[in-house]
């Protein structure tokens, strides 16, 4: 086992690092740029360096920087959590190099799951089912008419070095083709420094769910069943959920093998997630690889019983998987709301700032991995990802039902957060059938509502009783230097008043 | 105690009195009996009719930012002297929309010119901030008079951007 584990992330995800970490008894290693220094991630690790400026590139992506500190600090091994450096290749292969080991699979297979067409070649010749379009990126347009005409419209044109939403263009007719071309290229060279592109067969309104798998060193592999993640803004997913209401026993198993055979065909070690879109048939194709831990790993672990970032950890040190596939069981249902400090009413506007006050939910099935406190600072510099709230529940309903009574116990003042809008989703009553899908936000839910009118007049008292009290304390100041009242009663006074209120 | 309070535009005429435990609050016609505690500094626990909420507050002379249930009111709070005052530097600053940067970032695409019509609504400035895009909208109606930077500059917080008039 390792000696001493850097965690090259910051927020939320370093602290569950560091959790399972200090759970296997691992002496841990925190990095911090400068607007970090007072982030809780920081506090909670055993030991702790500065890495540089607040730009992610001079830090939390400095791969010299990051090295450099782990030798210094002599740890074995890195854990690059989500985001940042956890899918880059170059970062992958440097560790290898100097000989500390990369929590995740090793920098080939990123790479070559990291290029989309790579990976949409691999998928094809494993028997993995992929959407109808090119597994070579096209530099000629004329090219892509030709394709385009093939498949038929609509189509996706997307940046073959991609992710996150970026350098993707749906394209509904030919006429719009020429111009989306130039902008999905333009977005991706910008983006990736890689201006290819790809075309895929687009899907309308079809659901987004995944498949979490553990692979270790020595050929074993499992998957933990699925997640659904269809709740997006912007591609970015808020709030996940598994099971799915639309996976029955059968399909589960299908894409449980399919996504198996992934695995196999890139000798895939490590945990990793198989991203599938299913259309309304139930046909499901194979979307990307993620080769690394997801934000949304927690609900995967509350039904499973298993602490995935622990069997990171065993696996990437050499140990073998302790279950075998016909012992994992599915106990009950997980969801998870992702808190972000975001104005819901002024489209997603990020809402940075100071947390004024903050009172978090509790209670039975309650999970909650935040790296806010009250008077922490939610930077300008990076996702501004608050917290996530994870819930357990025997059924879809019990869960559902706690979330909403948790995020009622939530509050977070100072910034604004997306709290009243997932209260907002969890109760729709599509949301509550169970029927959503990649468009539901944008068909189901109105971007802003007039406020309610009992919020309103509990507002308003709040507030009256506040100025009411200032005003008598100001006039007892007023008292007290102009019309020399004995001191008797000054003090009489205050007992009155600190006795109510 | 006579009040007046503005929030979300609209104006509520409010009469408040202490009595032995609680105090009696007349929003406009109604009337509330609430039971008002404060657990710590800015949190209130209020009961009215039975019905118990937690709230938050945090002040700044009459402004008052109160959180209710995940919701979130900005509140103006009057008095009889310094209504009148009020009342004069509102008429004066009318018709004016000076929209500005709500956080550091940078400025990435203007989509007026000087000198054009806008309504309440119509896509501004895109300005991007924590690696995303975000587009400010007029929230009134009126003809831009200045643009205040360029495409490609950063901005701090606070920062003009566009006046509209």
């Amino acid at each position: 086992m390792f000696k001493k584990i850097l965690i090259a992330n910051r927020g939320e995800i370093a602290i569950r690092i560091i959790r399972a970490c200090q759970d296997l008894n691992i002496p841990t290693v925190a990095v911090y740029s400068e607007p970090d220094r007072n982030s809780l991630h920081v506090g909670l690790a055993d030991e702790a360096c500065f890495i540089g400026e607040a730009a992610s590139i001079k830090s939390y992506l400095n791969i010299d920087k990051i090295i450099s500190v782990a030798k210094e600090s002599g740890s074995d091994a890195i854990h690059p959590g989500y985001g940042f450096l956890s899918e880059n290749s170059r970062f992958a292969e440097r560790c290898e190099k100097e000989g500390i080991t990369f929590i995740g699979p090793n920098s080939e297979v990123i790479e070559k799951m990291g290029n989309k067409t790579t990976a949409r070649k691999i998928m094809a010749k494993a028997g993995v089912p992929i959407l109808p379009g090119t597994t070579e990126s096209i530099e000629n347009d004329d090219e892509v008419f030709k394709i385009a005409r093939e498949i038929g419209f609509p189509i996706m044109i997307k940046a073959a070095a991609g992710g996150g939403g970026k350098g993707m263009r749906i394209v509904h007719s030919e006429n719009e083709l020429k111009s989306s071309l130039r902008a999905a290229r333009s977005e991706a060279g910008t983006a990736f420094g890689n201006s290819s592109v790809y075309v895929e067969k687009y899907l309308e309104n079809p659901r987004h769910i995944e498949i979490q798998v553990l692979a270790d060193k020595h050929g074993n592999s499992i998957h933990l069943f699925e997640r659904e993640c269809s709740i997006q803004r912007r591609h970015q997913k808020i709030i996940e959920e598994t099971p799915s209401t639309v996976v029955d026993d059968k399909l589960r198993e299908r894409m449980g093998i399919a996504a198996l055979k992934a695995v196999k065909a890139v000798e895939y070690t490590n945990a990793g997630t198989v991203e599938f879109l299913v259309d309304k048939k139930k046909n499901f194709y194979f979307l990307e690889m993620n080769t690394r831990l997801q934000v949304e790993h927690a609900i995967t672990e509350i039904v499973t019983g298993i602490d995935i970032v622990r069997e990171q950890i065993r696996i990437a040190s050499g140990e073998k998987l302790e279950a075998t596939q016909d012992k994992i069981k599915r106990n009950g249902c997980a969801m998870e709301c992702r808190i972000y400090a975001e104005d819901p009413e002024k489209n997603f506007l990020p809402s940075p700032g100071t947390i004024r006050t903050l009172r978090s939910p509790g209670g039975y099935g309650i999970r909650y991995d935040s790296s806010a406190y009250e008077g922490c600072n939610i930077s300008v510099h990076y996702d501004p990802l608050i917290s996530k709230l994870v819930v357990w529940g025997k059924d879809r309903e019990e869960a559902r039902m706690r979330m909403l009574r948790a995020l009622n116990e939530y509050s977070i003042t100072g910034i604004k957060t997306t709290i009243s809008f997932l209260k907002k989703v969890i109760s729709n009553k599509y949301f509550i059938e169970g029927d959503i899908d990649t468009n539901f936000i944008a068909l189901r839910i109105e971007p802003s509502s007039l406020p309610s009118d009992g919020n309103i007049k509990i507002a308003i008292l709040t507030a009256v009783i506040e100025s009411f009290k200032k005003a008598e304390k100001e006039s007892l100041f007023h008292d007290q230097s102009t019309q020399h009242k004995s001191h008797w009663k000054i003090a009489g006074k205050w007992q009155m008043w600190g006795s109510r209120l | 105690m006579n009040l007046e309070v503005i929030i979300n535009n609209k104006e509520y005429n409010v009469e408040i009195e202490r009595k032995e435990k609680s105090f009696l609050v007349k929003i406009d016609d109604e009337e509330f009996d609430v039971d008002a505690t404060v657990l710590k500094k800015e949190l209130y626990s209020l009961i009215v009719s039975n019905k118990s909420y937690l709230t938050n507050i945090k002040s700044e002379e009459n402004k008052y930012i109160v959180d209710v249930n995940s919701e979130s009111f900005e509140i103006e709070v009057f008095d009889e002297a310094t209504k009148r005052t009020v009342q004069r530097k509102n008429e004066a600053g009318s018709g004016k929309q000076i929209i500005k940067a709500p956080m550091p970032g940078k400025i990435v695409k203007i989509l007026v010119k000087e000198g054009e019509e806008v309504e309440p609504g119509s896509g501004m400035i895109v300005v991007e901030a924590m690696k995303m895009e975000n587009e400010l909208k007029s929230s009134s109606k009126g003809v831009v008079k200045e643009i205040a930077v360029e495409e490609g500059v950063a901005v701090n917080a606070g920062d003009t951007l566009i006046v509209v008039e």
